[in-house]
C-alpha cells in the first residue's frame, strides 16, 4: 500500500508522528509536461542552422515573424517525433495539423506559438522505468501514461537588464535574442500519475538518457535542451485538490527540490484549513516555488485556431518504418545494456550513464571483463577504486585503457583467490596513482608481471600459513597472551604485523581463523 | 528600355492619383538593363505595396512606414527573373481591409478616368486600386495585386482592366503580407485576357517557401465557346445590382449563346451567406497575422512605453486605423473560447458549404457568369456619406469564388450611361485557370 513517508519527501520538513497521520490523508498528484528540444540542424520550420552562435545571428526572417513569411515543416523533426513516438509507446495519428496559440511575449515575436493543440503527432502512450532512492529499499518499476506529443516552436530568449545606477544613467532594458525562436521542441503531456518527486526526476533521467541515445535531443540540461513544468495537487480521501503549476525548470535537483517544497507549501496550507490558489509557480535557486503571475492568469484564453498555412501533416508509413528502423539500429542505450545485459542495479545503470567519465571507464572495463565477473563485483571494486583515488587526491575513475585492463585483471586474480583483497587494494592504489597520466604505457608492467616479479601471490599452502603464523606468535609472546585473555587490541596488532611480514599475502578470514587456532592452542 | 522609360513619365504624371506609395525608379532602369544584357525584354510592372520587396513595404500602415523587408517575394523575384521592371509599390487600403483604396495612411487612390480633385474623386475600387490604374493608365503592362474577397476584380471592373484572380495557391504566398491565409490570392492586372494566362505561366509554379502551393497542371485550354456550357446563377441578380451592370452580364451571355454556348440557369442559394461567412473567418486571421505588429523587433514604437504591455498597446491604437482595429477586436472575439464553435466554426462550415454548391454546379456547367460589382465606381463622397457599405454589397459578386479557392476573372465588358466600365466576372473550376482565360480571350474577340 502507499504510504506517503516511504517514498521520499523527506528532503523538505522533518514531520512529527501526528503529522504524519494527517499526511498520510494526501496524496499527492503530479503531472509533468517536459519539452524536448530537437537536435535538428535547422529550426522547425525554417531553414535556419540551429548551430550556436552569438545573439540574434541565427535568425531568418521567417523566425522573426517578418511579415509574408511562412512555416515549411522540417521532415527531420517529424523523424524525431516518430522516434520519440516509439519511445514512449504512443499511438501515431494519421495525420495531425498544426495550431497557433496566441499570447503576446517580447521573445515570441508572432504573436503566437504553432503546436498542436487538438491534433498532436502522437498520443496515448506509456512509459515504464525503475524508481530508486536511498530512501527505498528496493526500486521498483513505474509506468505513466503519456497523454500526447506535440512538435512545436520555442520561443526566443529575453535578458533583463536593471537600470544603470550612475549619475544619467539609463533605465531598465530587456534585450531579446532570437536565436532559440523558432527551434522545435517536442512536448511530452504525461497524465498525471507521479506520486513523488521521487518518481518525477527518475522518469526525466530515464528519458533524457534515452532520447540522447536515439539521436532526438542533445539532452544537456544546462543548454535548456530539457525544460520541465510540473502540476502538483494534493489529493485528500480520492477528491482532487487544486493544482498549481512549476514552471521551466531545467535541473533534476531544480525538479525535485521544488516539486517536494510545493507538496509541502500546500500541505501547510491545506493543513491549516486553507485553499490552494490555482496559479502558476516558478522554481528560485534553491527550489523554493514562487507565485509568477496573477491567479486569473491561469485561465488564459490562447485564442487557438488552426495554422491555415500549413497543410494536414498525413505520415506515411514509409517514415514510421525508417524511424523504427534507426532505433533498431541503434540497439540499447547504455543504461538499458548495464542493467539488462551485464546486471547492474537500475540506479547504478542510470547513475553510470550519466557520467560520461564513469561511463567510459565502466564500458571499457566490460569490454575486457571476462563473463564470470559479475556487475556487483564491478561495482564493489570501483566504489574501493574511488576511496582509494580520494584518499590520494587523484581524478576518479582512471581514463586509460591500461588501467581498466590492469583492474579487470585484479578482479579476476581476486576472485579466483590468487591475490588477498588486501593486496589488490594496494595494488588498486599503486595504479591508480602511479600509471594515471602517463601515456607511455608500453613500457608499465601490467599485474601479473609485477606480482610475478614481486612474488605477491596469495599464500594458499595451510602449512605455510600455519607456519609463518607460527613464527610470529613465537616471537611475540606478550600480545600473544593479552590477546588470549580476550585484548582485541592485541589481536590486532598481531595480526597486522603478519600481513605486513607477509606483504598481505594472506587471505585475511583465514589469517584470522589460523590465528584463532594458535591462541586456543588447538595449533603449536 | 524605351517602354520603362515611358512608364516612368506616365508614373510622374500621374502622381497626383497617389497610384504608388513608393516609386523606384532607378531600381526599374537597373533592372531594365540587366533584362536586356540577359536577352530579355523589360517590360514594366507595378507591385501593390503588400507583397514584400527589399526597398520598402508598407501595407500603406504608419505601423510599417519605415519598415524595409529583408526579402522578396518569391513572384516579385519570379517576374523580375522574366524581365519585369518595378515601376513602384503601388497604394491600397490598409492591409488591404477594404474595397475603396481610401483610407490608407500615404493617402487615397484616385481613379484616372476622372480628374483628380482633393475632396472628391471618382473611387478606383480595392484594396488593390494602385496596381488597377497602374495598369489602365498605361504605366505598368503588369500589375500584381492580392485578391481575398476580390481586391484584384473589383478594382479590376472599376478601371476597366482585366482583373485575374488565380486557382488558390496556383501563385506563392511567400511574401504577400496576409489578409485571410486561406483565402488570399496573388492576382494579375493587365490589358487583355490572353496576357492574364501568359503572365500567370510566368509566375506559377510550386514554391518550397509556400507548403500550400500548387502545380497548375497541363491542360489543354479550348479554342471554341461552341457547346461550352455557362451557368447563371439567379441568386447573383439581387437588388444592389444596377441596371447597367445587368444589363451587360445579359449582353455577354447573349453573345456566348450567339456563339453556340449553351446558356444554362443554375442556382447557388448559398452565395448570399458568403458575406457573414467571410466576415467571421477574415476576422479570425487578420486578428492572429496582426498580433507580430508589436513594435518590438519592427514596426511603429510609441514613445509611450512605461511597461511592455502599453508599449504594443500604444503602438499599436496610434499606428492602426480603425478598420484593421475593428477587425482585430472582432477576431479575437470570435477566437475566444467561449465563441469559438458559435462562430468561426460555424462559419467554417458554411463556407465548405459555399464551396460544395459551386464543386457541384461545376458537374453541370464549364463556367459561370455573373456580374464583377453592383456597377460602376461611385464617388468618394457616396461613400463617405453611405459609410462604406456599398463596399459590403460589390463583395457579394467576388467572395464566393475565394471562399471556393476557384478561378476568376474580370472581363471588361462595357460601359454604363455614365461612361464608366462594368465588368463581368467568369469562374471556372479548380486549376481550370487555363480554361478560363480561353473563354474570357475568345468573350472578349466576338464583344
Amino acid at each position: 500500500m502507499w504510504s506517503y513517508s516511504r517514498r521520499g519527501f523527506t528532503s523538505v520538513a522533518s514531520a512529527t508522528v501526528a503529522q504524519h497521520q494527517q499526511k498520510a490523508r494526501y496524496k499527492p498528484v503530479i503531472g509533468l509536461e517536459v519539452h524536448v528540444q530537437l537536435n535538428t540542424k535547422t529550426k522547425l520550420f525554417s531553414r535556419c542552422p540551429t548551430t550556436d552562435s552569438s545573439p540574434n545571428r541565427r535568425v531568418l526572417p521567417f523566425d522573426m515573424a517578418t511579415p509574408g513569411t511562412l512555416p515549411s515543416l522540417n521532415s527531420q523533426c517529424i523523424y524525431r517525433a516518430l522516434k520519440m513516438a516509439r519511445l514512449l509507446n504512443c499511438h501515431v495519428s494519421e495525420w495531425s495539423r498544426f495550431d497557433r496559440k496566441h499570447y503576446f511575449y517580447g521573445d515570441m515575436p508572432a504573436g503566437y506559438q504553432i503546436t498542436q493543440n487538438h491534433h498532436p503527432i502522437a498520443k496515448n502512450g506509456n512509459f515504464g522505468f525503475w524508481v530508486f532512492d536511498e530512501h527505498l529499499d528496493v526500486p521498483y518499476w513505474k509506468e505513466v501514461k503519456i497523454l500526447q506529443l506535440q512538435l512545436e516552436q520555442d520561443s526566443g530568449k529575453t535578458i533583463h537588464l536593471p537600470s544603470t545606477s550612475s549619475e544619467g544613467g539609463e533605465g531598465p532594458k530587456s534585450l531579446i535574442d532570437y536565436n532559440r525562436a523558432g527551434c522545435a521542441l517536442i512536448e511530452i503531456v504525461t497524465s498525471p500519475c507521479f506520486e513523488t518527486a521521487i518518481e518525477a526526476i527518475r522518469f526525466v533521467q530515464t528519458l533524457r538518457l534515452l532520447i540522447i541515445h536515439h539521436n532526438i535531443s542533445n539532452g544537456e540540461l544546462h543548454k535548456g535542451h530539457l525544460r520541465v513544468d510540473a502540476n502538483v495537487s494534493l489529493e485528500r480521501d480520492t477528491v482532487p485538490g487544486t493544482r498549481t503549476e512549476i514552471k521551466n525548470m531545467n535541473s533534476i535537483r531544480t525538479i525535485h527540490t521544488a516539486i517536494n517544497f510545493e507538496i509541502a507549501r500546500q500541505f501547510e496550507i491545506l493543513n491549516s484549513n486553507g485553499t490552494v490558489q490555482k496559479e502558476t509557480r516558478a522554481a528560485d535557486q534553491d527550489g523554493r516555488t514562487v507565485s509568477m503571475r496573477e491567479k486569473d492568469d491561469v485561465d488564459t484564453d490562447y485564442r487557438f485556431m488552426v495554422e491555415p498555412n500549413l497543410p494536414k501533416l498525413r505520415i506515411k508509413e514509409e517514415w514510421l518504418t525508417m524511424a523504427e528502423e534507426e532505433m533498431e539500429n541503434a540497439g540499447k542505450a547504455d543504461f538499458e545494456n548495464l542493467r539488462d545485459v551485464i546486471g547492474f542495479d537500475p540506479r547504478s545503470s542510470i547513475h553510470i550513464a550519466e557520467d560520461p567519465d564513469l561511463l567510459a571507464f565502466v564500458k571499457r572495463c566490460i569490454r575486457l571483463r571476462d563473463s564470470s565477473v559479475s556487475a556487483e563485483e564491478i561495482l564493489y571494486w570501483m566504489k574501493q577504486l574511488k576511496t582509494t583515488m580520494q584518499r590520494s587526491k587523484c581524478n576518479y575513475p582512471p581514463q586509460s585503457e591500461f588501467f581498466a585492463r590492469q583492474f579487470m585483471t585484479l578482479l579476476n586474480l581476486v576472485r579466483q583467490r590468487r591475490l588477498t583483497h588486501l593486496r589488490v587494494l594496494d595494488l588498486l592504489r599503486y595504479y591508480s596513482t602511479t600509471s594515471e597520466g602517463d601515456s607511455s604505457e608500453g613500457e608499465e608492467e601490467g599485474v601479473t608481471e609485477f606480482v610475478e616479479k614481486h612474488q605477491l601471490w596469495r599464500i594458499e599452502d595451510p602449512r605455510e600459513i600455519e607456519r609463518l603464523v607460527g613464527d610470529m606468535m613465537r616471537r611475540n609472546e606478550k600480545l600473544v597472551e593479552k590477546a588470549r585473555n580476550g585484548n582485541s587490541k592485541s589481536f590486532n596488532r598481531l595480526r597486522n604485523l603478519i600481513n605486513e611480514a607477509t606483504e598481505k599475502r594472506i587471505d585475511i578470514e583465514e589469517l584470522c581463523e589460523v590465528m584463532k587456532q594458535f591462541l586456543d592452542q588447538k595449533l603449536v | 528600355m524605351h517602354r520603362i522609360e515611358s512608364a516612368i513619365e506616365k508614373a510622374v504624371k500621374f502622381r497626383s492619383h497617389g497610384i504608388f506609395i513608393s516609386e523606384t525608379f532607378e531600381l526599374a532602369r537597373r533592372q531594365a538593363r540587366d533584362a536586356i544584357e540577359k536577352g530579355l525584354n523589360p517590360f514594366p510592372v507595378a507591385v501593390k505595396d503588400c507583397f514584400l520587396t527589399s526597398t520598402s513595404t508598407t501595407c500603406a500602415s504608419q505601423m510599417l512606414e519605415n519598415y524595409t523587408p529583408p526579402m522578396n517575394a518569391t513572384i516579385v523575384d519570379r517576374i523580375v527573373a522574366r524581365g519585369g521592371c518595378i515601376i513602384g509599390k503601388t497604394n491600397l487600403d490598409e492591409f488591404c481591409m477594404g474595397t475603396s483604396s481610401a483610407l490608407g495612411h500615404f493617402g487615397p487612390v484616385k481613379s484616372a478616368l476622372s480628374e483628380a480633385m482633393s475632396d472628391d474623386w471618382l473611387i478606383p475600387g480595392g484594396s488593390s486600386g494602385g496596381s488597377a490604374v497602374a495598369v489602365q493608365t498605361g504605366i505598368a503592362d503588369l500589375a500584381l495585386g492580392s485578391d481575398t474577397g476580390g481586391s484584384t476584380r473589383n478594382p479590376a471592373a472599376f478601371n476597366g482592366v482585366f482583373g485575374f484572380k488565380p486557382t488558390y495557391g496556383v501563385l506563392s504566398r511567400s511574401g504577400l503580407i496576409p489578409l485571410v491565409n486561406s483565402l488570399d490570392s496573388p492576382s494579375i492586372f493587365t490589358t487583355s485576357a490572353e496576357a492574364c494566362w501568359k503572365y500567370l505561366e510566368m509566375l506559377a509554379g510550386i514554391d518550397a517557401a509556400d507548403s500550400t502551393s500548387v502545380n497548375l497542371p497541363e491542360i489543354q485550354g479550348i479554342r471554341s465557346i461552341e457547346d461550352l456550357k455557362v451557368g447563371i446563377p439567379a441568386e447573383y441578380n439581387n437588388e444592389c445590382l444596377s441596371d447597367d451592370a445587368w444589363k451587360l452580364w445579359n449582353h455577354a451571355a447573349n453573345i456566348l449563346e450567339r456563339q453556340k454556348a449553351q446558356i444554362i440557369p443554375i442556382s447557388l442559394p448559398t452565395t448570399k451567406y458568403s458575406l457573414a461567412c467571410y466576415s467571421v473567418l477574415s476576422a479570425a486571421d487578420i486578428a492572429s497575422n496582426m498580433a507580430r505588429y508589436d513594435s518590438v523587433a519592427y514596426g511603429h514604437r510609441s514613445k509611450m512605453d512605461n511597461s511592455t504591455y502599453e508599449m504594443y498597446a500604444s503602438s499599436r491604437s496610434e499606428s492602426l486605423n480603425t478598420v484593421v482595429r475593428k477587425r482585430i477586436f472582432a477576431g479575437n472575439y470570435m477566437l475566444m473560447k467561449q465563441y469559438r464553435e458559435l462562430y468561426l466554426e460555424k462559419a467554417l462550415k458554411v463556407r465548405r458549404k459555399i464551396s460544395n454548391e459551386i464543386q457541384d454546379a461545376f458537374k453541370k456547367v464549364d463556367i459561370i457568369i455573373t456580374p464583377t460589382a453592383t456597377g460602376t465606381a461611385p464617388k468618394y463622397s457616396e461613400l463617405r456619406d453611405t459609410l462604406f457599405t456599398k463596399e459590403d454589397d460589390d463583395d457579394y459578386f467576388t467572395q464566393a469564388a475565394n471562399l471556393a479557392g476557384i478561378p476568376a476573372i474580370s472581363v471588361p465588358i462595357g460601359k454604363g450611361c455614365n461612361g464608366l466600365p462594368i465588368g463581368v466576372q467568369l469562374m471556372a473550376n479548380k486549376l481550370q485557370d487555363k480554361t478560363l482565360c480561353n473563354i474570357a480571350q475568345l468573350l472578349c474577340r466576338v464583344l
